[in-house]
Order: structure tokens, then sequence, then C-alpha cells
């Protein structure tokens, strides 16, 4: 389950920083993609947030570093 | 739905690499099912598979944070055929952005459309959050202030480029300062902000090529408890909801797609399991589902009462359907709930052949290219016959029966109309006119006496303030008589209309069987001794009459008035304007020069230059007007 979470937070990152789905990985952080700022982080949150269903707290965002930890956020929100 | 939802994406993937035809349509059902930021990833990156757009760009201009909104126009935009390109302006400089003439919208980006989107709490913030501390002379003072920057900011944008403009209402709160007692106050919030919004609209109407979204229609659309995100809007100033955006988009879609050209103008329809439910073959007249006690029914109902109003906006509606034609005609005039009846089609294709080749046929009989054609059937195997032979034709899959109170034509952007003429309005009755002139034709004896049985009567004249719009229209969308096809905005004719030196003409036909309305423009613009014709075009429905014989002898007329000794002209080839090819040599003038790309050419001015066919009565009228 929390695979697929992953894999969907994967393929969405990729798409809204404009990356291949390759460059995207757990340990992915801004430092790594260029295209990665608060405004890119904002478009994936309301991605986040429409394709899971979920809603996401600001708050929340500035603890997350990499993508492995969004995929975090969203399976705890997921599963409430 | 999550299942569905993943299935598709997986068609979607393999499609791309096998069938990329067959991505569009997926890509269709993917947005209709779940529109917004996560699908508009998808769809971006599908980009490629959805083959010809036609490229636009936009601005959007704004006092909160738009950037989310971006992928999702973007990715709604190519669904309707746009490529488009969206900026940004900077974060609250709107004001600056559309006042000085050197911004960028005016000189580096200048956007085909630009979108004016500010909130109210942000450009009216005393009325918004301090209304109970505000006594009616500071309520009256806000309103002014705020309506009069609307209206310099409209009027600067209109004065420094040509584009079009949409224009965001105010959203009126929610929860009002003095409650219910609000609409009784003697000077009430609500009552601010509608009149704020009166004021904004005035400036939107008196401008040509600006356009008003109405906010509070799209709050209303998604539910106001839907619309606000309150965290997102404290920490990043992004004020709306995820699931609020694709609504605004649709908004931002039913504005764009007609300002930028796309429109259908005529939509063809399906009968069995479209209009209503059922197949008539099988079920027969009693046995098919249209009236107001059933749901599958009184969806039916509904659809058909949007196909008059689409009617009513000027779209031309045919029918292609596997019928027999005494079938359709029977229940057509006998089913009792029936709202569409056989008078309110231009054309009837009720027959065996493949809907493709009753396509082409429709088209040609209204004498309309297939990229202006609309075509809505149940039938998936239908869809995509279409789809695949006729690619230029907008296909509308009506997945699911429609209900009461939605259906996919009732808010479809290629039916948008950002203002109708009086042509739109009688369109359909013109069409109606059309046939009889057709009857006519076959039985007129030869070409001369059909011409003098029908009478034509031609009035040219300097353009008045009213035919901006209808003339604007002209240009975009008339494509065989049109000696240089430059299609002109709004903005543009206006400017042109108040020249010095040049005048745009409407030209105006009627006959025996009815008005054609204004069906024809010349653009000519005169400098020293030389006339130069810019622009000269005529509606498809008045061709081969002699009636552009008129319009060059009225041209002549002027440029003689202002002591031209030559008239000029270009003629630019195209794919579709043949038919006006011959226009500058059968009239006298003499080729001065030819390229790839252009010929040009040349007539003396002097009376009598031209001959007007004695079946066409026509007048020089010029009136000096000021527009």
């Amino acid at each position: 389950m929390n695979t697929d979470i992953a894999d969907r937070v994967g393929g969405l990152a990729a798409g809204v920083f404009d990356v291949s789905r390759d460059d995207i990985t757990p340990a992915s952080t801004s430092d790594d993609i260029e295209s990665w700022d608060s405004l890119a982080m904002l478009n994936l949150v309301v991605a986040l947030e429409d394709e899971f269903s979920i809603e996401i707290d600001p708050a929340d965002i500035d603890q997350l570093s990499s993508i492995g930890d969004v995929a975090g956020l969203v399976a705890r929100r997921v599963n409430g | 739905m999550a299942d569905e939802l993943q299935s598709l994406r997986e068609q979607i993937a393999d499609a791309s690499n096998t069938d990329p035809a067959s991505t569009r349509p997926l890509l269709e059902q993917l947005w209709q099912l779940r529109p917004g930021a996560s699908s508009a990833s998808f769809v971006n990156q599908h980009h490629a598979a959805l083959g010809d757009l036609t490229k636009k760009s936009i601005t959007v201009l704004r006092s909160f944070t738009v950037e989310p909104l971006v992928p999702i126009l973007r990715a709604a935009a190519s669904l309707h055929g746009l490529d488009l390109t969206i900026d940004v302006g900077g974060f609250g400089t709107y004001a600056q952005d559309l006042l000085d003439p050197s911004s960028a919208i005016y000189t580096t980006s200048r956007p085909d459309v630009a979108i004016l989107a500010v909130q109210a709490r942000d450009v009216a913030p005393d009325l918004w959050d301090s209304f109970s501390r505000l006594d009616s002379a500071d309520v009256d003072l806000a309103v002014a202030r705020v309506a009069g920057e609307f209206s310099s900011m409209i009027d600067a944008f209109r004065r420094h480029g040509d584009a079009d403009l949409i224009v965001h209402s105010l959203e009126v709160p929610g929860n009002l300062a003095l409650g219910v007692a609000d609409r009784s106050a003697e000077r009430g919030q609500a009552q601010a902000f509608d009149e704020l919004n009166a004021r904004i609209a005035d400036a939107v109407d008196r401008t040509s090529g600006v356009h008003l979204l109405d906010v509070n229609q799209v709050i209303s659309d998604v539910g106001r408890p839907n619309w606000h995100d309150d965290r997102k809007w404290t920490s990043m100033r992004m004020p709306i909801r995820a699931d609020a955006m694709p609504i605004l988009v649709d908004a931002w879609l039913r504005l764009i797609v007609p300002v930028t050209g796309q429109v259908s103008k005529a939509l063809v329809v399906d009968l069995d399991n479209t209009l209503w439910g059922g197949v008539i073959g099988e079920d027969g007249v009693e046995g098919i589902d249209l009236g107001p006690d059933a749901p599958i029914g009184a969806g039916f109902l509904a659809l058909q009462r949007t196909l008059l109003d689409l009617r009513a906006r000027g779209i031309i509606l045919a029918i292609c359907s596997k019928n027999n034609h005494d079938d359709v005609v029977e229940v057509l005039d006998q089913h009792p709930h029936m709202v569409v009846k056989l008078e309110h089609f231009s054309a009837v294709r009720a027959n065996w052949e493949p809907k493709p080749d009753n396509l082409r046929s429709i088209a040609d009989e209204l004498n309309i290219g297939l990229d202006s054609i609309a075509f809505i059937d149940d039938n998936p195997a239908e869809c995509d016959q279409v789809r695949r032979l006729l690619s230029d034709v907008t296909v509308i899959e009506l997945r699911s029966p429609p209900t009461p109170s939605q259906n996919p034509l009732a808010r479809h952007p290629r039916f948008e109309r950002t203002a109708l003429t009086g042509e739109d309005r009688s369109r359909a009755d013109m069409y109606e006119q059309q046939r009889q002139r057709r009857q006519l034709e076959t039985s007129s004896v030869s070409l001369e006496d059909h011409l003098n049985a029908l009478g034509t009567t031609v009035t040219t004249d300097a353009m008045g303030h009213d035919d901006v719009p209808r003339i604007s229209q002209l240009t975009q969308k008339t494509n065989q008589f049109n000696l240089t096809t430059n299609r002109y905005t709004e903005s543009q004719i206006e400017s042109f209309g108040a020249e010095a030196n040049a005048t745009v003409l409407a030209v105006r036909a009627a006959d025996r069987f009815g008005d054609h309305g204004l069906i024809g423009t010349a653009i000519v613009r005169a400098s020293a001794s030389t006339a130069t014709i810019d622009t000269l075009l005529l509606s498809c429905r008045v061709i081969g009459r002699g009636v552009e014989t008129a319009i060059l002898a009225w041209i002549v007329d002027w440029a003689a008035a202002r002591g031209c000794t030559d008239l000029v002209g270009d003629f630019v080839p195209t794919a579709r304007n043949k038919p006006a090819a011959g226009l500058y040599e059968s009239n006298g003038f003499e080729r001065v020069h030819e390229s790839s790309e252009s010929s040009t050419w040349r007539l003396e001015v002097g009376p009598e230059a031209i001959v007007v066919p004695s079946w066409i009565s026509w007048s020089l009228e010029h009136e000096e007007q000021d527009t």
C-alpha cells in the first residue's frame, strides 16, 4: 500500500517539477532538483491533495525535505 | 472510481505508445471523471499525443498566488484544441502592469488574452474587513475609489494594446457584517459589493474586447465552504481550494475559447440515446424515454432545450442518425414531449450511410469547414470512427445519459460566444431563407434571370460603433471570399475606424427572401495619391452575385473623394480563398507585382472605373462617422 503511495507521489512530483520519472527517488531533495522551489512545492501539495483527497497543513510542509518525507506525510493523512 | 481512474491511466500509458489516435478520447474521459491538478499533470505529460493545437498566449495579472492554476488551465485548454503559453504577472503588481504602457504585456510578451484576477479582500479591504466601522459616506467613497481603479485599468488596457482582457468580478462576502439585517440596511455590505460589481460591469461593457468573469457564479458552483482555502491563504496567499480550481479554470475557458476564435459553428446530433432514451426503430414513437415524469426522459428533455438555447446563440443544428428518414420525421412531429422539431434543423441525414460521409455532406451543404463542426453521439464506435476519419471535427461523446441539471453541451466552451450579434440570433432563420433561395435558383431559366428575380440590394457605409463586434467576427471566421485573410480583434477594428485616413466598411445585403444583415467588410487606407485595400471580404452566403463589385465601386468613389488617383490591393492565396482569386482581374485591375506569397493589383481611380451588375440595387453613402 505504501509503495503504491510512494509511486504515485513520485509520478506527480516528476510531472510538477517537469523532470523524468527516473530523476525522482525517495532521497531526492530540492538540492537535487532545480525547479523545486516554494511555488513548485505549493503546486505539488495541491496536486497531492487532489490525487489523494486529503488536506495538507502548510505547517507540515516546512518539515519536509525529501520526496520520501512527502510520501510519508501523504501516507499518514491517507491512513487517517 | 479509484479503479476506473487507475484503469484509464494504464490505458493512456499503453495507448500513447501503441495507438496515439486513441489517447485523446481517453484523456478527455479522464478529465471528465476527475478534473484537477493531478489529472492535469497526466494530461500535460501526454500533450504531444493531442495532435495539432492552436497556439495562444495568456498572462494572468493577479493580487494573489495563482501558480497552481496554471497547469490545470494548460491541461483543460489542450483538450479543447489550445496550446496555451501561460505567464503570470508580478505578485500584486496588476495595476502597474495594466497602467504602464511600457509593461511587458504591451511590449515583450503581448499575450492574446490577459486575465485580471484580483480579490475583493485585496482591492477593497475596507469594504471586506471593516465594513461595520464605516459610515455611509465612507462606503460611497470606497465604492467610487475601487470602481475608478477598475475603470482606469480597463481604459489603459484598451489604449495600450489590442488583446482581449478577462476581468474577475468581486466576491460578495459570505459573512455579511450586518447579518440578515444587511439587505434592509440603508447602506448594506452586499449592496455595496453589488454596486461595485455593476460599475465594473459597465466599464467592461463599454470597452471592446473586455469580458467579465462572474466569480460569484463560480463560488456558487463549488459551494461557498469549498471555495476558500484558509490555510494556504494564510501561509502562501493562495486562496483557492484544490477542488475548486478546475471549476474556475472552466470559467476561464468559457471565455478564452470563444475569444481566441475556437468556436463550433454547427452541432450535428445523433438521435437514439442522444436526444431521447431508446431506439425509435425498435421502441417506436411511444416507447422512447422523453418526458418530465422520469429521470432519464427528463434529462433528455433538458438536453433538447439546451439545443434550442445553442440555436438562439447562432449555432446551426443538424441531424446525423442511422434511421429511416420517415421515422425521424414522424417522431419529431408526433412525440408529445418532443422539444426540438424538424424546422430547428438546417440539415438532416437520416440514412444508413457511414456517419463520416454524412458529416462531410453536411459540411458541404452548410458551406462550413469540418473544423467548425461539433458532433454528439452516445455510441463509442461511431465517435471513434468520426475521430479517426475526420480529425478536425469536435467529437462530444455522450458517455452517460444527460440529467435534468447537467449535460455536456450546456457549458461547452465551443458553444460560447462573448457577444451575440443580430446575425447570430437570426442565423438559423437565415439558413431557412437560404434554402428558399436555392429552390429559386434551381427553378430559374438562366443565371441572369435568377439574379434579377432575387432582387439583391446592397448598402455600403462606413461602419458604426455597434458594427464592431460583427465586423471583427467576420474577419475571424471568413475564409473563402477573403482577399488577404487578416484576422482582427474588436479593439483593432475600432482603432482602424478611428484612423483619420482610413475607412472600415459595413456592407449589408438583402433580397426578396430576407435580410442577410452585415455580410461583408473592407478596410481601406488613403495616403497621398494611393488608396490601399487592406481587407475585403464577403460572407459565403452572398458569393456569386456581384455584391463584391458594389463594394469596389464604393471604395473607388471614396478614394476619388480623397483625391487618390490609384487604388491598390493585394491578393494573398490560401488553401480556402480560391473564390476571391479573380476579383481584381475581372474588375479591370492590373497586376503590378507577383511573388510566391501574394500578388498586387492596381486600378486607376475614375468615374465608372467599376461596373456594378444591373441586378444589384446599390447606393453610395458617404457619411463620415466618428466611431
